[in-house]
């Protein structure tokens, strides 16, 4: 079944980030009806860009369109003296409109593999002990849960990830780490995340996967993409080193 | 053909214009700081634009030419000297094989761009050969340039013969010789204050009235904590009316946020793809080059254009490159 | 003279620009091209598209060039005369002041490139016959020097 995601009834705003960029927003805050919007629209202009597009980053409730003005002066202005961003962001506004979203098209789902707790999740312990529960219990609700990639940040590869259930909710280490080591699954809040790369933090670290969320020499870099959906499955100590020992 | 680091400097790295198209990826598009000198000293010896350049950081950089080089300096200057004699800036140089060329101190501006008739042989990752530096990705090995580093270029393209043939006819004893005109850079002065065009950001409006005020009437220092990634200003402390949740989403080259300690924060070429700061301007496009000449300890001051001004600046400064794109593809009738 | 091929080439430069009518000199041969400026650019009540100046460039090679006046620096192209590199630098020269052949003594924008002009002669500068910002003409006079002896 295909519906139009009616988006015109809602309030969609066109902001100029500087002279070559515009902000579609479609809300002001995380949800899923946003977010699938934000999906939409990145798809399309993944599979029909205009003459001077760049690039566009989806977050999550906007994308942000990248534009190079001079192009898109010389290929669309008809003579009507229109600025570089009338003409993109009237372009996003006949796109947005016509915005078709496949109700049966199921996200991507990606399984990363973690092993939890032991010298990969030194905070296991601390998450457990705060929500008053086993570590086996954190393991359980972490990994049964299903987390919606809202967009990718911070770090080439980093996933936003929604869905962290409240009961394990932990707050931010007192003392960030000064390293944390590429592959760590973490908590911080409600959120949960795992570092592409290796960077100081702040993060709870309850397990780490021996899956590449970046990989330079791919295209697409990253394991993963925002609308994504991933699951964590939990691994053992021998399942991590040979997973690590077959990917390299 | 080849380049040998002698001396990598301050920080030298290989950058062209970006790294487009993966920001989605959370991949940070890097890139020259001063693209119009980037752009400038490629098509002053018949290179694309956009070819890669060594980006040499305010001083201490030694580079010795293995052959007879075709090769362009601009952006700041850094007082380059080849065999001790200072060279012209902003025009074509031809260097003598054996010559080493240094870059002394900074007369005016931050950083000098090299580029060499062909552009340097070095693969792309993700479409670019500019250098990520934190994410040790692209460049030259991931990395910024070393002591003892070979860097090879590309064939010489057919644009830029008429002009080796020449400077080479003229070299005779010397060890570079170099051509009696040049592109001007206005950009790159020594000016004790200077003013940066900017459009009003995103959150401007979340900013205190006296907040508002004071971020254009005020002075603003270059902190010593500025780099690739980011300028981090000294000044008035700039505070929100009210605190408010602002999610995260793209920003920009240019985008000045504001973190909870007030003071600005003006994103540049290693930037991060998305933040979650307010931002309350945008440098205009026209201006970042002035902005990535800027040294720490140098003040400026923001003065508000509108976002249609800034597209028209834009507009003009392309034709500006147009115009000199073909006044250097005529000058071989007179060389 | 110019080949064919050569003229084929800069016909294609011009057509690519943004340049509209374009004079050549070179070797006693003279060249016009003119544009018909398309529909789509002529609505310029906004001025985004910014009108470009017609350019003249007249090209002698060095060899043919008469013997030069010994009492004129004159110019040798057309374009916008500067006494200095920059507004903020000082003038390359100022009346009274000593010269040597070779050394600069003004720039002349074209196309956005800066073209120096050097002195032929050793001597003098007496007058400077053009001010900053003027358009000069090919073989124009700029300055009156009085040869050294």
């Amino acid at each position: 079944m295909i519906q139009r995601m009616g988006l015109t009834e809602n309030k969609i705003e066109m902001k100029p980030l500087g002279d070559s960029a515009v902000v579609v927003k479609f809300g002001t805050d995380i949800n899923s009806v946003v977010h699938r919007k934000v999906k939409a629209l990145t798809l399309k202009l993944q599979h029909h860009s205009f003459k001077g597009f760049i690039e566009c980053v989806p977050a999550f409730a906007s994308v942000t369109v990248f534009y190079n003005p001079l192009i898109v002066k010389r290929s669309y202005d008809t003579g009507k003296n229109k600025s570089p961003f009338d003409i993109v962001s009237f372009m996003m506004e006949e796109i947005v409109k016509e915005l078709v979203e496949d109700q049966e098209e199921n996200p991507r789902i990606v399984e990363i593999p973690v092993c939890y707790g032991g010298e990969y999740g030194p905070d296991l312990q601390f998450v457990a002990d705060e929500n008053h529960m086993s570590i086996e219990e954190v393991i359980k609700i972490h990994s049964s849960g299903e987390y919606l990639v809202y967009m990718i940040g911070f770090a080439p590869g980093f996933p936003y990830l929604g869905g962290l259930s409240e009961k394990i909710a932990t707050p931010r280490r007192s003392s960030p780490r000064v390293s944390i080591p590429v592959g760590s699954v973490g908590i911080a809040g409600n959120q949960t995340g795992v570092y592409p790369i290796s960077t100081p933090g702040g993060w709870q670290l309850i397990g780490r996967t021996p899956a590449a969320l970046f990989q330079p020499e791919h295209n697409p870099p990253s394991l993963l993409a925002s609308g994504d959906v991933v699951k964590f499955v939990p691994i053992t100590v021998d399942e991590y080193e040979k997973y690590q020992e077959t990917t390299q | 053909m080849s380049i040998k680091v002698i001396r990598p400097g301050l920080l030298a790295s290989i950058q062209d214009l970006g790294r487009y198209g993966f920001q989605k990826y959370g991949v940070i598009v890097s890139g020259a700081m001063d693209s119009y000198a980037l752009r400038i000293a490629n098509l002053l010896i018949g290179n694309q634009e956009g070819e890669a350049a060594i980006e040499v950081t305010l001083m201490g950089t030694s580079l010795q030419f293995e052959e007879d080089s075709l090769i362009a300096i601009t952006g700041g200057n850094l007082s380059p000297k080849i065999e001790g004699e200072a060279v012209p800036l902003w025009r074509p140089v031809l260097i003598k094989k054996g010559s080493i060329l240094q870059f002394t101190a900074s007369q005016s501006g931050c950083r000098a761009y090299v580029t060499v008739a062909g552009g340097f042989d070095i693969p792309q990752i993700m479409e670019s050969k500019s250098t990520y530096l934190r994410g040790g990705i692209g460049g030259f090995k991931g990395r910024s340039l070393q002591a003892g580093d070979v860097l090879p270029f590309q064939e010489k393209t057919k644009a830029s013969a008429p002009l080796f043939a020449r400077l080479k006819q003229n070299l005779k004893n010397r060890s570079f010789g170099s051509v009696e005109w040049y592109v001007p850079a206005g950009h790159v002065m020594n000016t004790s204050e200077r003013v940066i065009r900017v459009i009003k950001g995103m959150e401007f409006d979340k900013f205190s009235s006296s907040s508002r005020e004071q971020f254009f009437e005020q002075e603003f220092q270059i902190t010593p904590q500025s780099d690739r990634m980011g300028y981090r200003l000294s000044g008035p402390e700039l505070q929100l009316e009210q605190p408010f949740e602002l999610l995260s989403e793209a920003v920009a080259e240019g985008t000045i946020q504001v973190p909870k300690d007030g003071n600005p924060i003006i994103l540049l070429a290693d930037r991060q793809t998305t933040g979650g700061y307010p931002r309350i301007a945008q440098i205009s496009s026209v201006d970042l080059p002035v902005v990535a000449q800027l040294k720490p300890g140098e003040k400026i001051r923001f003065k508000e254009i509108t976002r249609e001004e800034s597209e028209r600046l834009y507009l003009k400064r392309e034709q500006d490159i147009e115009e000199i794109k073909t006044g250097l593809s005529l000058k071989k009738w007179s060389l | 003279m110019l080949k064919m091929s050569e003229l084929q080439e800069m016909v294609n430069i011009i057509d690519r620009s943004s340049v509209n009518v374009f004079t050549f000199e070179y070797e006693g041969m003279k060249i016009k091209l003119e544009k018909t400026v398309g529909v789509q650019q002529t609505d310029q009540n906004e001025s985004v598209i910014v009108p470009v100046p017609d350019i003249v460039q007249k090209i002698e090679k060095p060899a043919e060039k008469k013997e030069n006046n010994a009492d004129h620096i004159v110019s040798p192209m057309v374009g916008t005369f500067y006494a200095s590199s920059s507004p903020e630098e000082e003038p390359f020269v100022n009346v009274g002041a000593s010269v040597k052949a070779g050394e600069v003594v003004c720039v002349l924008e074209a196309m956005k490139l800066f073209n120096e002009v050097q002195s032929e002669v050793d001597g003098e500068i007496v007058e400077i016959l053009v001010k900053d910002g003027d358009i000069v003409e090919y073989g124009q006079p700029l300055f009156v020097v009085k040869k050294s002896q």
